[in-house]
């Protein structure tokens, strides 16, 4: 009863959500008015997750005079800090970005702390599934292995790592912290049929459940085998490409840190064919606080991310910005994101939110 | 305790008030003492009562993440969700048991080698014949004044293994490979937390062995007992209670200790209360953190408590000893040498070494490979290059460093001049006013900070100012809070330090005030503060190298405009980026080595209170 319950209201939630648009700011913008304003606000204040935003935020700067403060946190804290400073009417960010949609969709943007804004020169532009809450940017993470130890990839299916010969050989970003991790097991508990075909094609029986299905089954086995928390994708990518390793691990970690395997000297490569997936497809979302105090330097900078700022990203590889005008990365192994959204799984704000809770205690009751 | 007892008729006092009306006012407002006395009960209540009261209150609350997990009930609402989920749920065992198990074992065991290593080192400096005395005193207590991460920093450039990827350290670069349980963990963590706090037993024994009266060790000498008998049965039960106290001082210090367990617990996953807690924050589940800082607020009380009861006297930070008659000296003999050699090398190895290992990775270009061509200044004053450290530019280059550097000055010194002013005023009226309700309560609510962990008081501070409530604005992100809730959390020491000064200075000097027909202000200008001003300059010392190197309590409240040295370390060290983490604790440890040593040539005294002065 209370399970059915439970149900119902989470059904009621996820109705609401793909039912209720958030609302839009303006339609037709003058932009020398905004430009001019922006200009007399000052200073400029962004939260968001990479450390890569130094280069847009010093671009704006140059393109505009407006001063930026840039500061990189997860993505706990830019909503926590988001909120607080919304309640206590402090001056605080006035553009976040965030790759939580958890948050964004059930608490930022429903309980008015941001509000989407689409510029009105990108409105035609970006794909109409990204704008709603806007999206600048996917980007790929993915398992790769150390191809000085192993010629291809030492894994053929996601179930591999649960197997003893990966114990404590799987590194990832702490799913705790690390809110994308989380929500790529909650596309997993609703991969059921992908999960234990893969599990038969992998070890040629069909599954054992200890847990509702595959999904949860595949995510509490993980959790069981040991694998080793790691503080950033740096280190994950450093740690599986590292030269000289008598028995590398295997890792979870974004793509764009194969720009690094050059300069680094890594022996890293992606594991491509991975059953039935290679890792997840997630999104960067940006968004103007509701109480900015820079609201107009604000729109002119989310419209200079869009335009010039995202690539601080895209010039690298691993990273597809959602305007169709900015080309893929030439040495881009797949072509493009539409390539990638079929090997890796592209995560999706509503099945994040309707298991997110339960997601988070599950891992920790298994992953000690 | 005597709360009312001194004026049973409070009730009535209402009423009298009234009565007497305006006479009663102006002998209230004829009384200085009495007014400033309502007015610190004010401030500390509402700096210490009101944020206890906030911290249960937000335990059982929902928080807004939550109503993605509580379904059907709003923020603000009262749910047991928190309290069910912490202590009786499948994840309690993750999230309250083992962090449990783990704090105390810690705890005790650090204690344990701390105690040892502290008596050890006061018996030599007290009561032997030790050559370089003095040096040793001095440099023994340096392990305190240094912020206690660096020795967990240092730890990890020697130690640190594959496990947990990154740059490995010295000794794997040499081909040792170190099991886990040596690189992190439960074993590096109680090693150095006990060089941390030694220096408390150090101390606290030391001057218990100076004050206990050597006559009664010659007297079990004349009746025939060896050194040993008269260590066992004559000197150790002597000094036994300044054991105990330092034991009490350490361990629950220890159970509150963040930034150790963080730096070398985090990586293997190995918890304790206050990094449970933290990463409760951080996972964005502040409800469970709130249910955990009551639970360490109540482990510090008891042991608070027991203490009182085995020690039978609370808050006994210093032994003032009596005149006892001059000790005669333990002569060592021919060990002299060897004994004060092998102090010395001790503290070279815990002092020096540390540093130096800290120093030379921050000049190292790739970390980890110790050749002369890999050596650099990049990471010191080094321009901004793509690729390295997130294009970051060296520390002394970067003006976050020097906001940072900046904030933590300024923070020392609000938080000394502040805590100092109320430990001052606190000691007057607290003395002044011995015997009444309004003395014990100012007495008793100063010392409550002392009970609540560090990393909860930051919690429970950033709970309560988070929105304005009543008059208070919201102080979320502003300078003020951090310096606020660093104040609130010297409050017991300030208050102590301003005690016990007064007792000292007694009564008749300010009645020969009061009898020379001078006023209150007067009597306070030219007077008590003249006469406290070395006092007052003391305590100004250990709050400013306390507020400079606090790390547990304003992690939690920093926000990036408002960031100090201590967090910038922290931030870094997040980040993976160990060459910068590096760098500015060590700019942090000249900063407070050179202002502790600026401070004690202007106040003529030492913080090892000359225990090896000859």
């Amino acid at each position: 009863m209370k399970r059915f319950a439970t149900l119902l209201l989470v059904l009621s939630l996820i109705l609401m959500l793909g039912g209720v648009s958030f609302p839009v700011l303006a339609a037709d913008e003058d932009w020398n008015a905004i430009t001019d304003a922006a200009k007399n606000e000052g200073l400029l204040i962004v939260y968001n997750p990479s450390s890569r935003m130094g280069e847009a935020a010093e671009g704006f700067t140059a393109k505009y005079g407006i001063a930026v403060q840039w500061a990189k946190m997860n993505d706990v804290e830019v909503s926590d800090r988001v909120v607080r400073e919304h309640e206590a009417k402090a001056r605080g960010a006035d553009v976040i970005v965030t790759e939580d949609a958890a948050i964004l969709m059930a608490q930022l943007l429903p309980q008015g702390y941001v509000v989407n804004y689409i510029p009105s020169t990108h409105k035609a532009i970006i794909p109409v599934e990204y704008q709603d809450p806007l999206i600048y940017q996917f980007q790929p993470r993915i398992i790769g292995y150390n191809t000085e130890a192993y010629d291809e990839s030492p894994i053929e299916s996601l179930w591999d790592l649960t197997t003893p010969e990966w114990r404590g050989k799987v590194l990832m970003r702490d799913p705790q912290f690390t809110s994308t991790n989380l929500a790529w097991f909650a596309e997993i508990v609703e991969a059921t049929d992908e999960m234990e075909a893969a599990y038969e094609k992998r070890f040629g029986e069909p599954i054992t459940l200890t847990t509702p299905n595959a999904g949860w089954e595949f995510i509490k086995r993980l959790a069981n085998n040991k694998p080793i928390m790691f503080k950033s994708d740096t280190d994950v990518a450093e740690a599986v490409g590292a030269r000289g390793q008598a028995d590398p691990p295997v890792g979870l970690y974004v793509l764009s840190k194969h720009r690094d395997i050059p300069a680094k000297n890594l022996a890293l490569e992606a594991c491509y064919g991975l059953e039935p997936y290679m890792g997840y497809l997630y999104p960067a979302y940006v968004a103007i606080t509701a109480n900015a105090a820079s609201p107009n330097a604000a729109k002119l900078f989310v419209r200079y991310l869009l335009e010039e700022g995202v690539k601080a990203w895209t010039k690298d590889l691993g990273n597809f910005a959602t305007d169709p005008r900015i080309p893929t990365h030439p040495d881009d192994p797949l072509g493009g994101t539409e390539a990638w959204a079929k090997v890796t799984m592209p995560l999706n704000a509503q099945t994040t939110v309707k298991h997110y809770g339960e997601l988070f205690d599950f891992w920790m009751k298994h992953a000690k | 305790m005597g709360l009312h007892s001194a004026q049973p008729a409070a009730g009535n006092r209402l009423a009298v008030l009234c009565e007497r009306g305006w006479n009663r006012s102006k002998r209230i407002l004829s009384n200085p003492p009495l007014v400033l006395s309502i007015a610190l009960l004010v401030i500390s209540i509402y700096l210490v009562i009101v944020p206890l009261i906030s911290v249960l209150i937000s335990s059982v609350t929902l928080h807004s993440r939550d109503t993605l997990r509580v379904f059907g009930k709003k923020v603000g609402e009262f749910t047991t969700y928190y309290l069910k989920r912490v202590f009786a749920s499948d994840i309690s065992d993750v999230l309250f048991y083992e962090p449990l198990m783990n704090t105390l074992i810690v705890s005790f065991l650090m204690s344990v080698l701390a105690i040892c290593i502290g008596t050890i080192l006061a018996w030599f400096v007290v009561r032997t014949d030790l050559p370089f005395k003095r040096f040793i005193s001095n440099m023994a207590v340096v392990p305190f004044i240094l912020p206690s991460w660096t020795l967990s920093l240092a730890w990890l450039t020697i130690f640190k293994n594959r496990t947990i990827g990154g740059t490995t350290g010295i000794l794997e670069y040499f081909g040792v490979q170190l099991p886990d349980w040596i690189s992190y963990g439960p074993l590096p963590i109680i090693i150095t937390m006990a060089l941390h706090y030694y220096p408390f037993t150090f101390m606290l024994v030391g001057s218990a062995f100076k004050g206990f009266d050597t006559r009664l060790e010659e007297a079990a000498f004349v009746l025939g007992g060896n050194q040993r008998t008269i260590l066992r049965r004559v000197v150790l039960p002597m000094v036994s209670p300044a054991i105990a106290s330092s034991f009490i001082l350490t361990i629950s210090r220890g159970i509150g200790s963040f930034s150790t367990p963080v730096f070398l617990g985090n990586p293997i996953n190995y918890r304790v209360l206050s990094t449970r807690l933290f990463a409760s924050l951080q996972a964005g589940s502040p409800g469970d953190a709130y249910v955990i800082s009551l639970v360490m607020i109540l482990l510090a009380a008891t042991f608070i408590f027991i203490s009182n009861r085995i020690i039978g006297k609370r808050k006994s930070f210093v032994t003032i000893s009596g005149q006892a008659p001059r000790a005669k000296l333990i002569s060592l003999g021919k060990w002299r040498f060897v004994a004060s050699a092998g102090i010395l090398l001790f503290l070279f190895a815990v002092i020096v070494v540390p540093l130096f290992v800290l120093a030379a990775d921050t000049f190292m270009r790739v970390p980890g490979v110790y050749s002369p061509s890999n050596f650099t200044l990049h990471y010191w004053i080094g321009k901004s290059t793509p690729g390295i450290l997130d294009g970051r530019p060296g520390i002394l280059r970067d003006p976050d460093t020097w906001k940072a550097f900046l904030n933590s000055v300024k923070l020392g010194l609000s938080t000394s001049v502040l805590s100092a002013i109320f430990g001052i005023l606190i000691g007057y009226t607290v003395v002044n006013l011995r015997g009444t309700w309004l003395s014990s309560a100012l007495d008793q609510i100063s010392f409550l900070p002392y009970l609540i962990p560090s990393i909860a008081f930051g919690a429970i501070y950033l709970s309560l100012f988070a929105q304005q409530r009543g008059p208070i604005p919201s102080l979320y992100g502003t300078f003020m809070l951090i310096i606020l809730a660093t104040t609130a959390k010297n409050f017991p020491f300030a208050a102590k330090s301003g005690i016990s000064a007064m007792i000292q200075l007694g009564h008749e000097i300010e009645e020969a005030g009061i009898i020379a027909g001078a006023s209150w202000l007067t009597r306070m200008r030219r007077l008590v503060l003249p006469l406290q001003r070395s006092g007052l300059l003391n305590a100004l010392i250990l709050p400013f190298i306390s507020a400079m190197r606090e790390l547990s309590m304003v992690v939690i409240l920093i926000t990036p405009g408002t960031q100090l040295l201590t967090t910038l370390t922290f931030r870094y060290s997040d980040y993976g980026f160990y060459h910068m983490s590096n760098a500015v604790v060590l700019l942090l440890v000249i900063v407070i080595v050179v202002m502790t040593y600026i401070m004690q040539r202007i106040t003529g005294s030492e913080l090892s209170e000359g225990l090896g002065g000859n």
